[in-house]
């Protein structure tokens, strides 16, 4: 039995390299769900017209952390009649997913952990994992909220997964590529490159479309049908505690961020800064570190619209729901699919 | 690295651990007696193609199965599981009713699979030890469904849009006064 | 359905971003905050705020004008108040040796305070009334003269209208 040192190095290298990579994401996971349960509270509070969190830590910043804290100490409950083993599986599948998909995130020039060339099938394969992760939680509870959970769960996610690739099908088509670090290399220079404000109206409707969509996707507000507290008690994860609900509600804000990662990466230019002067004259670790700038305000803007809209408008009704998927984002998807493959294929090859 | 003599290469490790997990749970979806887990564990299969077409350097094909068959299909399964069975009836159990007819079908499909994939074209490059070191891109899979294979791609669509109409018409309820 | 598709798109763009709006005016500094930050900036309590029944001190008398006449004892529908009445010989002098309320049980509904015949029976005009323990919850005559403050002068006359009122 001989070692080969060199390779067996190499190997413990690339292992420690992946490691290091993981609990980065999983602190800037932690870090991000933080800040965005905050500034959700700050944010419907003022619109409320009342202060928000403010007494935990300076401004209260420390509010979240101390609702972890309490979180991670609560009693662990598996329900009399509960599936045990897939009870307990059930938060890992949904948040496993969640936390992946950040793999293909550009977060930065030369900040992304592996930049797949197939970024943004990738995105939305992972992601359809996490659907059969709150089906059986809602199935492993043997409680009829949560089925009834789940099952909306099922529909929900499956009716708008549709839209979500329709909408993500638009710039990939634009840029040529499905890997995300094209795509926002496609989109340097100004505010001008940036998709959003190109290819008048087909991506205006697709940013719009994977908006609405990647809400329901992420379960957020005007579509959190699958927990809706006023006719579900809390859907899906009503019977979960303790660290497997924090595991839950973890998944929850990462994919809200995600979604706001996305239509970044896909629209808004990336980690591109809006203008030239801004940064884009830096080269090496100087434009990583700014582009990492730039990616971040700009998700924190997304972010901020998203809680914008969660704080606005109230929940719609299952049947419309369905019927905005069904009847309107799949059909307007594929017409502008069609326009979009069209403009792609006889103006702007040629 | 030699292990007991055997040279043995990571993408050997990785495809008897992938293999290990795709036929371990494809057993387990046939064994398990709850029909709910046995689902779960047809998703734990799929995924396992999933990442032996990963290593076979097919990164699209992988996702794409992720989407199609994790994502969609065992969900679908599970749902036709909750609507097929009482709500809230736990004993969800499967039993195989008939063992001896049911090894001789999956016997029949079994060698009809493996004769056609012995005798295709694409065996032999695979077939090269290690790694296959082109990798199959986006490009090229688009390439071959729009060109030498667009009359089976479009057959396939043609396929699953029957299966879509015939869907609604059996769902479409009954109305009074229509034929 | 077909016309009232179309009318709803539009419908939809016109009264989402006016909802988004109206939001967005609460947000900004147009509407400050409601909130008291209670434990620094007190609430101002209405005038005629109802508090839990004090008895305030006179400042002729040093004391409270109660004649120990039992009457808020009777009527408190919990039966929460004890008066035991000193034994004086000139029966202009009555005064309570003991007045207890046990205010855990007290309902607030101001019985006692309307009955009194000497008015003195007041809300007091504190709500802070946590404590660790229910011992704490049970107010001698001394605490209630404490938390009463001084009792305003006040002519019979006034308390012949309110009791007008009050009926
Ligand atoms: S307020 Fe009502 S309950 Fe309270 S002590 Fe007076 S009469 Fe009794
Ligand atoms: S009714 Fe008034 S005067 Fe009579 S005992 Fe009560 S507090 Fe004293």
């Amino acid at each position: 039995m001989q070692i080969d040192t060199a390779q067996l190095t190499a190997l413990a290298i690339e292992i420690a390299k992946i490691l290091a990579a993981a609990v980065c994401i999983l602190v800037f996971i932690l870090l991000v769900v933080l800040y965005v349960v905050l500034k959700l509270r700050w944010v419907i509070a003022r619109i409320q017209s009342r202060l928000g969190p403010n007494r935990t830590g300076p401004w209260g910043v420390l509010q979240t952390v101390a609702d972890a804290i309490k979180l991670f100490q609560k009693e662990d409950i598996i329900p009399r009649g509960a599936d045990r083993w897939l009870f307990t599986i059930a938060p890992a599948i949904v948040f496993i997913p969640a936390y992946v998909v950040y793999v293909v995130i550009p977060f930065g020039k030369g900040l992304t952990v592996r930049p797949l060339d197939v970024g943004v099938v990738y995105v939305t394969a992972i992601s359809s994992i996490s659907i059969i992760g709150i089906i059986t939680a809602g199935w492993a509870s043997n409680n009829k909220w949560s089925l009834l959970g789940a099952f909306r769960a099922a529909s929900q996610l499956i009716a708008f997964e549709v839209p979500v690739i329709l909408a993500m099908c638009i710039p990939v088509l634009l840029s040529g590529s499905l890997n995300l670090d094209v795509i926002v290399q496609k989109q340097a220079g100004s505010i001008r490159d940036w998709n959003l404000f190109n290819a008048f109206p087909m991506c205006q409707i697709a940013c719009l479309m994977l908006l609405i969509a990647g809400l329901a996707e992420a379960n957020t507000t005007p579509f959190d049908l699958m927990e809706a507290e006023s006719e579900l008690v809390a859907g899906f994860n009503t019977e979960y505690s303790g660290m497997k609900f924090a595991l839950f509600f973890l998944a929850e804000f990462a994919e809200a961020f995600t979604l706001s990662a996305l239509l970044v990466t896909l629209f808004l230019g990336g980690y591109n800064p809006p203008v030239h002067f801004l940064g884009g004259g830096l080269t090496g670790y100087w434009f990583s570190l700014v582009s990492l700038v730039w990616f971040l305000v700009k998700c924190w803007l997304v972010v901020v619209l998203i809680l914008w809209i969660r704080s606005t408008f109230p929940r719609v009704r299952i049947d419309q729901l369905m019927n905005l998927s069904w009847k309107g984002l799949v059909p307007v998807g594929l017409a502008n699919l069609l326009v979009t493959g069209a403009y792609v294929g006889l103006w702007v090859a040629r | 690295m030699a292990i007991l003599g055997f040279e043995i290469t990571g993408y050997q490790i990785a495809f008897v651990v992938l293999a290990g997990i795709t036929l371990g749970s494809a057993a387990l979806v046939v064994l398990m007696p709850n029909i709910m887990r046995a689902a779960l564990f047809l998703g734990l299969t799929l995924l396992g193609v999933a990442g032996l077409y990963v290593l076979m350097n097919a990164a699209f094909l992988a996702a794409v199965q992720v989407m199609i068959y994790v994502g969609a299909v065992t969900t679908m399964i599970i749902l036709a599981i909750f609507l097929s069975h009482r709500l809230m009836q736990v004993g969800f159990a499967q039993a195989i009713h008939n063992p001896v007819f049911a090894f001789a079908a999956a016997g029949v499909m079994f060698i009809f699979l493996f004769i056609t994939v012995a005798n295709s074209l694409w065996v032999r490059d695979i077939c090269a030890p290690g790694p296959a070191n082109t990798d199959v891109g986006v490009h090229a899979v688009a390439n071959a469904l729009l060109q030498p294979y667009v009359f089976p791609f479009e057959l396939a669509s043609v396929v699953l849009l029957v299966a879509l109409v015939g869907a609604v018409v059996i769902a479409k309820e009954d109305r009074p006064g229509e034929p | 359905m077909k016309k009232g598709l179309l009318k709803d798109i539009i419908n939809a763009f016109v009264s989402l971003p006016k909802g988004l709006w109206v939001t967005a005016k609460n947000w900004s500094f147009l509407r400050p905050s409601v909130t008291q930050l209670y434990p620094e900036e007190k609430p101002t309590l209405p005038e005629r705020y109802r508090g839990m029944p004090t008895l305030p001190v006179d400042p002729t008398l040093g004391r409270t004008p109660c004649i120990a006449c039992g009457a808020c004892a009777r009527i408190c529908p919990e039966h929460i108040i004890t008066v035991v009445p000193e034994k004086v010989s000139d029966p202009k002098d009555r005064r309570p040796a003991e007045f207890v309320i046990d205010i855990s049980r007290c309902m607030w509904c101001g019985l006692c305070m309307e009955v009194c015949p000497k008015n003195c029976l007041k809300p007091a005009r504190t709500f802070e009334l946590a404590c660790y323990d229910r011992q704490g919850m049970i107010y001698k005559l001394e605490d209630l003269m404490r938390l009463g403050g001084t009792l305003e002068p006040q002519p019979e006359e006034t308390k012949e209208s309110e009791g007008a009122h009050a009926g």
